[in-house]
């Protein structure tokens, strides 16, 4: 034993303060890196040497820096990532079509359906004034281009959807293929610093494509991520299944992933996470629209019907009031261009007399506001249905959203408590590393000194 | 146990979160103190807008219905007016009558009694020719019109117009002139004639004594069924002003905002988020860094 084995010790303290002091540098660093997982250094004793009867310590021993993980909490919160951006985003797109039916302001279908019917109830008094008949069609004209601006904004909103899908696919393929490019990275590097690096690299990536896809994640002893949606593997070691859209006839968005040999396996109705979000919300609007148009051919079919029944004031049959493309009602509901302008061919009279005063036709117009011509019930209490549903859906999406955010809140504040820098920690840590810095150095300064005494020695 | 963490990530990203949820809740009070509304889009009161729509539907109606009734009590009232003038004209047909009928009345003074029967004769066709806006109110369905021609002749309609001033009331706001003038025109028209008649004049006026005490009981009918349609009217006025005021106050106690309460509510969750940015402000840079030297 030699005192040169002292200062090898205190050289030990000196090198592991160091690597302390590096590593909490590296933490505060990293503070505000996303997806930076705190680390924090091992020590152990040296092996001791025997003298004699004696075990003398060589110090310390610095056995790894170690990168904190719960891989069960981390797919977990993977998995609540995607729920909360489905919920989320279907909360948004839903709420983006409220306005279409926002009728505090008598501007929608269902106000404007009942304007409608007053404008028929006023012309009661005197059913032969031409500006009593102008209001009715300017009524009918509101009506129609409320269902249709309502119908075709739905449905551009659905285009808009199944776009935003498929513009989603190139970044959602890229961020596959760095995950596949990371796990062979990941397995290559072994246990070493630049493991850990590449791991937070990684567990950004896998959230993000949780929160695009709505993604699940399995680990391997080696460290490989595999990613599955539903039992299908998107990403499996260093390779990765490559994302491709299609629309159906109907203009249906439709998502496959590769499964080799040129085929596709449709993985849409699996979809979770932002894209299962716009799947939903496209399905739902999608809804909406089949309302809308079920209400424009029952309501304007019975209109039209009801007109046809009457007479004109020069007394000729009725013409009709609507049209509409049967392919498309909703959305191509308009004024008949027959009698738009021409208030006079509305036919009120129910005789080819066509009296100033004969409201017999007008009489079984009115009486439509409360006949059950729409899905068995009268056309108002099913436009006020489609405006229960739509709020009753956002209202819903809302809380399903505000749950599941709260849900990863938590979750995300639980992993940031195991993986999180935290300042004071690290301020503390600085100031331990500090202390064993200097005391190593002044053990070396001391052996330093008896050595130094040494050889003075005559 | 897990470890209570200051990571700046964490505190900036939940203090972001409890910000955002403040500002929302904020403009949703900022939203209702302007409009006066705490229900304005479809998710505010999901499963009430059958009740909302019905509300406001029924407001707007109630507020048709008075005004259609409004306008109808005018012409009721032109109706009954004429009724009245051509009530007063019959009765004077009939005092002239009672004259005529006498045996000692002398040939000129019933020259005179027959030209003012023939006068009497042309103001009730006016009468019931009588308009309101130039809605002839006798003639039926046809009231753009007249009721009767020169001759005496009905040439309305047999239909009888109306208007919705109730859910489910119609009121005439016109009618057929012929069952309330017809035989009174035609007993005039008769009574001019027998007045001066040749042969035995007092005899041939007296036989009118009764048939004009018929026309002077239809048109006293007339002015009880023209009388009772404008209660009628004036009644679904009163109704149609009672019912809008009541749903009206149902609907703003359904979709209305106390301004009261919302005020304070926006003085609440202002204060809330003027707070929590202040929070976060002072608390964002603390850490033991910070008392370090």
């Amino acid at each position: 034993m030699s005192l040169f084995s002292a200062l090898q010790s205190g050289a030990s303290g000196l090198f592991s303060a160091s690597r302390g002091l590096d590593v909490t540098a590296h933490n505060v660093a990293n503070a505000n890196t996303p997806g930076f997982t705190r680390r924090s250094v091992a020590l152990g004793t040296a092996n001791p040497i025997q003298n004699g009867a004696m075990w003398i310590g060589q110090g310390v021993e610095m056995q790894g820096v170690i990168r904190p993980s719960d891989s069960l909490l981390g797919v977990r919160t993977l998995t609540t990532a995607g729920a909360t951006a489905s919920a989320m985003t279907l909360h948004q797109e839903l709420s983006n079509v409220e306005h279409w039916f926002d009728e505090s302001m008598s501007q929608g279908p269902r106000l404007a359906m009942s304007a409608f019917f007053d404008a028929l109830g006023d012309a009661t008094l005197d059913p032969s004034d031409p500006s009593s008949r102008t209001a009715v069609l300017h009524a009918a004209a509101n009506l129609s281009a409320t269902i249709s601006d309502t119908t075709q904004g739905l449905t551009q909103s659905q285009s808009d959807l199944s776009e935003r899908m498929e513009n989603a696919l190139p970044a959602i393929n890229q961020v596959l293929q760095e995950v596949a490019s990371l796990n062979e990275q990941i397995a290559n590097a072994g246990g070493s610093v630049t493991a850990g690096d590449l791991a937070d690299q990684r567990d950004l990536l896998l959230r993000q494509l949780s929160e695009e896809l709505g993604t699940t994640v399995s680990f391997d002893a080696a460290g490989e991520a595999t990613v599955f949606l539903s039992g299908h593997a998107l990403v499996e070691g260093g390779h990765a299944n490559k994302l491709s859209f299609n629309a159906t006839e109907d203009g249906e968005p439709r998502l496959g992933v590769d499964i080799g040999e040129n085929s596709t396996m449709d993985i849409t109705d699996s979809l979770g996470g932002r894209l299962g979000g716009f799947r939903d919300a496209r399905a739902t609007i999608g809804s909406y629209v089949e309302d809308l148009n079920e209400f424009t051919t029952s309501f304007a079919t019975s209109i039209n019907d009801t007109l046809g029944g009457g007479y004109d004031t020069e007394g000729n049959p009725g013409e009709p009031l609507f049209s509409w493309d049967p392919a498309n009602p909703g959305a191509s509901l308009s004024i008949n261009d027959a009698i738009d302008g021409q208030p006079q061919l509305l036919a009120f009279a129910a005789s080819a007399d066509a009296e100033a005063g004969d409201a017999g036709n007008l009489e079984a117009l009115i009486s439509i506001e409360e006949s059950a011509t729409v899905d068995g019930r009268p056309p108002g209490e099913f436009l006020s249905s489609l405006t229960n549903r739509v709020g009753m859906d956002i209202a819903t999406a809302a809380s399903n959203a505000d749950r599941n955010a709260a849900s990863l809140s938590d979750m995300d504040a639980i992993s940031q408590s195991l993986r999180g820098v935290d300042m004071d920690q690290e301020a503390m840590h600085l100031m331990e590393w500090q202390t064993a810095y200097q005391a190593a150095a002044k053990v070396l300064e001391v052996v330093d000194e008896s050595i130094g005494v040494l050889m003075e020695l005559p | 146990m897990s470890r209570i963490s200051a990571s700046p990530l964490i505190t900036l990203t939940t203090s972001s979160s409890n910000i955002d949820r403040l500002r929302e809740q904020a403009e949703a009070a900022q939203t209702t103190a302007m409009t006066g509304l705490s229900v304005s889009r479809p998710s505010d009161a999901p499963g009430q807008w059958t009740l909302i729509h019905g509300l406001t539907s029924a407001v707007a109606d109630q507020e048709r219905f008075g005004q259609t009734a409004g306008l109808a009590v005018p012409l009721l009232q032109t109706a009954e007016s004429a009724l009245g003038e051509a009530f007063d004209l019959v009765s004077r047909a009939k005092e002239l009558a009672v004259q005529a009928s006498s045996d000692t009345l002398p040939v000129e003074q019933r020259d005179a009694l027959a030209a003012e029967v023939d006068a009497l004769l042309g103001q009730l066709i006016n009468v019931a020719n009588s308009d309101h806006a130039g809605r002839h109110v006798f003639a039926g369905s046809a009231y753009d019109g007249l009721a009767f021609d020169e001759t005496g002749t009905y040439v309305g309609s047999d239909e009888v117009p109306s208007a919705q001033a109730g859910q489910n009331l119609w009121i005439e706001t016109g009618f057929t002139g012929d069952t309330f003038f017809a035989t009174a025109i035609h007993e005039l028209s008769g009574l001019a004639d027998a007045v001066v008649d040749p042969t035995d004049p007092s005899a041939s006026t007296a036989a009118f004594l009764d048939t004009l005490d018929d026309a002077l009981h239809d048109i006293t009918s007339a002015r009880t069924t023209v009388g009772l349609t404008m209660q009628r009217a004036e009644d679904a006025l009163t109704a149609s002003e009672s019912l809008q005021l009541s749903l009206a106050q149902q609907l703003d106690q359904t979709i209305g905002a106390d301004p009261v309460e919302a005020y304070t509510r926006l003085a609440e969750t202002q204060a809330a988020y003027e707070a929590a940015l202040q929070v976060t402000s002072s608390t964002m840079g603390m850490n033991l860094f910070s008392f370090m030297r």
